[in-house]
C-alpha cells in the first residue's frame, strides 16, 4: 500500500511545475554556497526567470 | 556530525596522544562507554570538543593559551622548546566522506613564566595516510562547514555535562536559541527566499507603475489591485495563523480529554474514598454529640439527686440496721436522738418511772451505738421514709438513679469509642483522599472547558476571514477585467506580461509563505512525534513535553498543560536526549522530501551525542529509565560517567548496549586518594584506573582501553 504523502510532499507535489521551479530556484539562492552573491544579484536573477516564463 | 576518532594530544590533562575510537554508525551497539574517577579529566573531553570545532575556550585568551599544554609537560619541556598541543578528530560531516581535522597550537617559555604561543590553526586533510600532509584552512570554510554543522550556540545541546542546553531550556531563557536553530534547520532559508521573491515583486510593480503613469484610469485600478492583494495577503495569513491555532486546541483538547478518562477512572474510586471519609466524618460528628448528650444527661442526674445517690451504695447496710434494730425491737420509726436526749436529760421516763442507772445506760449505747455511731439524722429520716415510704421523691430518685446513670454511662462510653474509631479511619482516609485525583480532575475539566470555548472563538474568526477572502477574490476578478478594459493600447504587450508577471511573483510569495509553514508544521509535528515517544512514554507522573509551534523549543507540562519550571528527577536529561534524538530523525525525514522535491542543501547532519553525567540529579528510577532509554537514539552516543553514577541498575542496563568502553586513568601518587574510588566494575572484570606516578612527576590522565 502507498504511503500517504505528508503535508510537505503534498504541498511540493500540488504545485505547478513553473510555480515548483521557481520555488526551488529562489530556495536555491539562499543556501550558503551562493551566499557570496548579493541581494541585487539573487533578485535579478529571479526577476529574469519570472519574465522569462511570461514570455 | 559522526566520529571516527578522537585525539587529544598533550591537551590540559592528557599527557601524550590519547585516542577514543568509535564504531561506525549502524552497528547493533551505539554507545562508547568512558569510566572516569572524578576530577580525573572527563569534562576535558568536552572541551577538547568545543576547541576543535571553534578554536577557543571560555577562560583562554592569547596569553593564556599556554595554559592548554598538560601540566607535566610545561614542567618537563626545555626553555625555548615548542610544546605542541591539539585535538584531532576524524569526522564525516553532512555526510560528507570523512576528514582528518586537527585544531592545534605550538606554545614555548621564553623566559621563566613568559611563554610565547602561536595559534590555534585550523587544519585538515583528507586520509589518515601519514605521509599526506595537513593543510590549513586557510579560506575558513572549512569554519564554516563545522560551524553550519554544529551551531556554537547549539554545542551544548549535543554536547552536554550534566545540565543539558546549559539550563536554558528550563528557565525560560531558552529564546536565544530559537534563530541558531531556525538556521539549523533551514528555516531561515524560507525566510530570506520571501525577502527575495518580496523585493522581485514589489520591483516588478514599481516597473509596471512606470508603465501606466500617464494612464490614469489603469494606474488606479493597479493601485487598487494592489490594495486588495496586500490585504488578501494578510487574511491568507491570518486565515494560516487561525487554522494551525485551532489544530492545536483540537490536540490539547484530545491530550487533556485523554487525560480525564484516565484521571476519571482513578476519580471513581476517589470518589469513593472521599464518600467513606465523609461517612466517618458524619460518624464522629453523631459520636461527638451523643457524648456531649451524655455528659449533659449525667450532669443533671448528679444536679437532681442533691447528692442522694451518693447513699445508693449504702442503702442495704441500711435496711441490714434497720433489720438488726427491728429484731432488738429499737425500731427507730418513731424515734430519734433529740427524743433520746431529752429522755436522757429528764430525770423521769415518759411514763414516768424514774430513770435509773442501767436505763440511762442503755439508752445511751443505743445514742451511741445506733444514732450517733453508725447512722445520723438525715439516715434516720432516710430510714424512716424507706420504712413507711413518706418521701417519694426521694425514694423514686434512689430507685431509678443507678439505672439512669448506668444507661447514662453506657451511652457515654459507646460514644468514646465510635469517636475514637472514627478519628482512627478519618486520620488514615484523609492523607488518601488528599492524594487522590479528585482535584486534578476538576482542574482537567475546567482546562477542557476553557480550551472548547477558545475553540469555538477561533471558528468564529476563521469563518469571518473565510467571508472576507471570498470577497476579496471576487473584487479582485472584476478589477482583473477592468484593468483588462483600461489597458492603454499602446505598450499593452508590456504591462500585459509585467501584469502576469506580477501574478507570477505574488504566487511565488504565497508560495514560499505557505511552503515556510508547511515545513514548520512539518519540523513541528516529527518532533512533537518524537517527543510524545521519547520523553512522555520514559517520565513518570503525567508529565508531558510539549513542543512551542513557533519557536520549535521544548517545555515540560504537567496533566492539566501548565509549564513545569524546575522539573526534577532527570526529567531535563530525558527531555534534552529525546529533543536531539528527534532532530537527528528529523533530518533524514525532512532531507528525504527536500530531495524528493529536487531541493539542494542539508538540514543538520548526522550527529553524535556526548553526554557527560547524563544522571545527574537523576534520582534512582530515572537513572534507570534514562539508561533504558540511550540506546539507539543516535547513531553514536559516547557517554561519560563518574563512579557515582555507574550502579549496578545502570551497569545492566547499558552494557548489552557498548560498543566499546575506555577508562580515564589518573597517574597519581598512591597516597593520595582512597584506592576504592578507582575501582570499576565493567562486563565481568574489575579495573583500576589509576596509575602510579614516577618520581619528579605530576599528576597527568590517559585513556585505557576497557572493553
Amino acid at each position: 500500500m502507498a504511503t500517504p504523502l505528508n503535508p510537505l510532499q503534498k504541498f511540493f507535489t500540488d504545485l505547478p511545475p513553473k510555480d515548483r521551479d521557481l520555488l526551488v530556484l529562489c530556495l536555491d539562492l539562499q543556501l550558503t554556497m551562493s551566499k557570496s552573491r548579493s541581494d541585487e544579484e539573487k533578485q535579478d536573477l529571479l526577476e529574469a526567470r519570472i519574465l522569462k516564463q511570461v514570455d | 556530525m559522526i566520529f571516527e576518532r578522537i585525539t587529544l594530544h598533550n591537551f590540559q590533562r592528557y599527557r601524550g596522544e590519547n585516542s577514543i575510537e568509535f564504531p561506525a554508525p549502524g552497528k547493533a551497539s551505539s554507545i562508547i562507554l568512558v569510566l572516569a574517577p572524578n576530577n580525573s579529566g572527563k569534562t576535558t573531553i568536552l572541551y577538547a570538543l568545543r576547541f576543535l570545532f571553534y578554536g577557543h575556550l571560555a577562560g583562554y585568551d592569547r596569553e593564556t593559551a599556554w595554559n592548554l599544554a598538560t601540566d607535566l609537560c610545561r614542567s618537563t619541556t626545555p626553555l625555548g622548546e615548542d610544546i605542541e598541543v591539539w585535538v584531532e578528530a576524524r569526522v564525516s560531516i553532512g555526510g560528507e566522506p570523512p576528514i582528518t581535522l586537527r585544531r592545534s597550537l605550538q606554545t614555548r617559555q621564553i623566559s621563566a613564566g613568559r611563554w610565547k604561543t602561536e595559534g590555534p590553526f585550523l587544519f585538515h586533510k583528507k586520509t589518515d595516510r601519514p605521509n599526506e600532509k595537513f593543510q590549513v584552512d586557510a579560506d575558513g570554510s572549512l569554519q564554516t562547514q563545522i560551524d553550519a554543522a554544529v551551531p556554537q550556540e547549539l554545542f551544548s545541546w549535543f554536547y552536554f555535562a550534566g545540565e543539558p542546553a546549559e539550563g536554558k531550556m528550563s528557565h525560560g531563557n531558552s529564546r536565544a536559541l530559537v534563530e541558531p536553530l531556525k538556521k539549523a534547520i533551514q528555516l531561515r532559508r524560507w525566510t530570506d527566499a520571501i525577502h527575495t521573491a518580496s523585493a522581485v515583486h514589489t520591483s516588478l510593480k514599481a516597473k509596471l507603475q512606470k508603465e501606466a503613469k500617464n494612464h490614469g484610469e489603469y494606474a488606479n485600478l493597479l493601485n487598487k489591485k494592489d490594495l486588495v492583494s496586500r490585504s488578501k495577503s494578510d487574511v491568507v495569513s491570518g486565515l494560516a495563523t487561525v487554522q494551525r491555532e485551532i489544530q492545536d486546541l483540537q490536540r490539547s483538547y484530545s491530550d487533556i480529554d485523554g487525560e480525564c478518562l484516565r484521571t476519571s477512572k482513578k476519580a471513581e474510586e476517589s470518589q469513593k474514598l472521599f464518600q467513606r471519609l465523609k461517612d466517618q466524618e458524619l460518624k464522629r460528628d453523631r459520636a461527638a454529640g451523643t457524648l456531649d448528650q451524655a455528659n449533659a444527661e449525667i450532669s443533671s442526674l448528679i444536679s437532681k439527686s442533691a447528692g442522694m445517690p451518693l447513699l445508693a451504695p449504702v442503702l442495704p447496710a441500711i435496711e441490714k440496721r434497720l433489720e438488726a434494730l427491728r429484731k432488738a425491737n429499737l425500731l427507730p420509726a418513731d424515734i430519734s436522738k433529740g427524743f433520746i436526749e431529752r429522755l436522757l436529760r429528764a430525770s423521769n421516763c415518759v411514763c414516768g418511772r424514774v430513770h435509773d442507772h442501767g436505763a440511762k445506760e442503755h439508752l445511751e449505747a443505743y445514742l451511741k451505738k445506733t444514732l450517733a455511731t453508725h447512722t445520723n439524722n438525715d439516715l434516720v429520716n432516710l430510714a424512716n421514709a424507706l420504712e413507711g415510704g413518706q418521701d417519694s421523691r426521694v425514694i423514686s430518685l434512689i430507685a431509678r438513679y443507678p439505672g439512669d446513670l448506668s444507661r447514662q454511662l453506657g451511652k457515654k462510653s459507646d460514644a468514646i469509642r465510635a469517636l475514637a474509631d472514627s478519628k482512627a479511619a478519618i486520620e488514615e482516609l484523609t492523607p488518601q483522599v488528599k492524594a487522590s485525583s479528585i482535584e486534578e480532575f476538576n482542574k482537567l475539566v475546567r482546562r477542557r472547558e476553557e480550551i472548547s470555548r477558545e475553540f469555538r472563538a477561533k471558528e468564529k474568526s476563521r469563518d469571518e476571514l473565510e467571508g472576507r477572502l471570498r470577497t476579496q477574490e471576487d473584487s479582485l476578478k472584476t478589477i482583473n477585467a477592468d484593468l483588462a478594459k483600461a489597458r492603454p493600447k499602446r505598450g499593452a504587450e508590456e504591462a500585459s506580461k509585467l501584469e502576469n508577471a506580477i501574478a507570477i511573483a505574488e504566487r511565488l510569495v504565497a508560495n514560499l509563505r505557505k511552503g515556510q509553514q508547511q515545513f514548520q508544521d512539518a519540523v513541528y509535528e516529527l518532533l512533537q512525534e518524537r517527543l510524545r515517544q521519547h520523553f512522555d512514554s520514559t517520565v513518570t507522573g503525567g508529565n508531558r513535553a510539549k513542543l512551542d509551534r513557533d519557536t520549535l523549543l521544548p517545555v515540560i507540562v504537567d496533566p492539566a498543560d501548565n509549564i513545569v519550571k524546575n522539573p526534577g528527577g532527570g526529567e531535563m536529561q530525558v527531555l534534552s536526549i529525546a529533543f536531539v534524538a528527534g532532530l537527528a530523525e528529523l533530518r533524514t525525514k525532512i532531507n528525504a522530501d527536500l530531495k524528493k522535491a529536487g531541493l539542494a542543501g542539508r538540514l543538520l547532519g548526522e550527529q553524535s551525542f556526548v553526554l557527560d553525567s547524563p544522571f545527574t540529579s537523576a534520582d534512582h528510577n530515572y537513572m534507570r529509565a534514562i539508561a533504558d532509554f540511550l540506546p539507539n537514539k543516535a547513531p553514536q552516543l559516547l557517554v561519560l560517567l563518574a563512579k557515582q553514577n555507574w550502579p549496578d541498575t545502570v551497569r545492566e542496563a547499558l552494557e548489552p548496549h557498548i560498543a566499546s568502553a575506555y577508562g580515564v586513568t589518573l597517574h597519581t601518587s598512591a597516597d593520595a586518594h582512597d584506592a576504592s574510588s578507582f575501582e570499576f566494575q565493567i562486563g565481568k572484570k574489575s579495573v583500576s584506573l589509576r596509575k602510579e606516578l614516577r618520581a619528579g612527576e605530576t599528576a597527568y590522565t590517559t585513556f585505557e582501553k576497557i572493553f
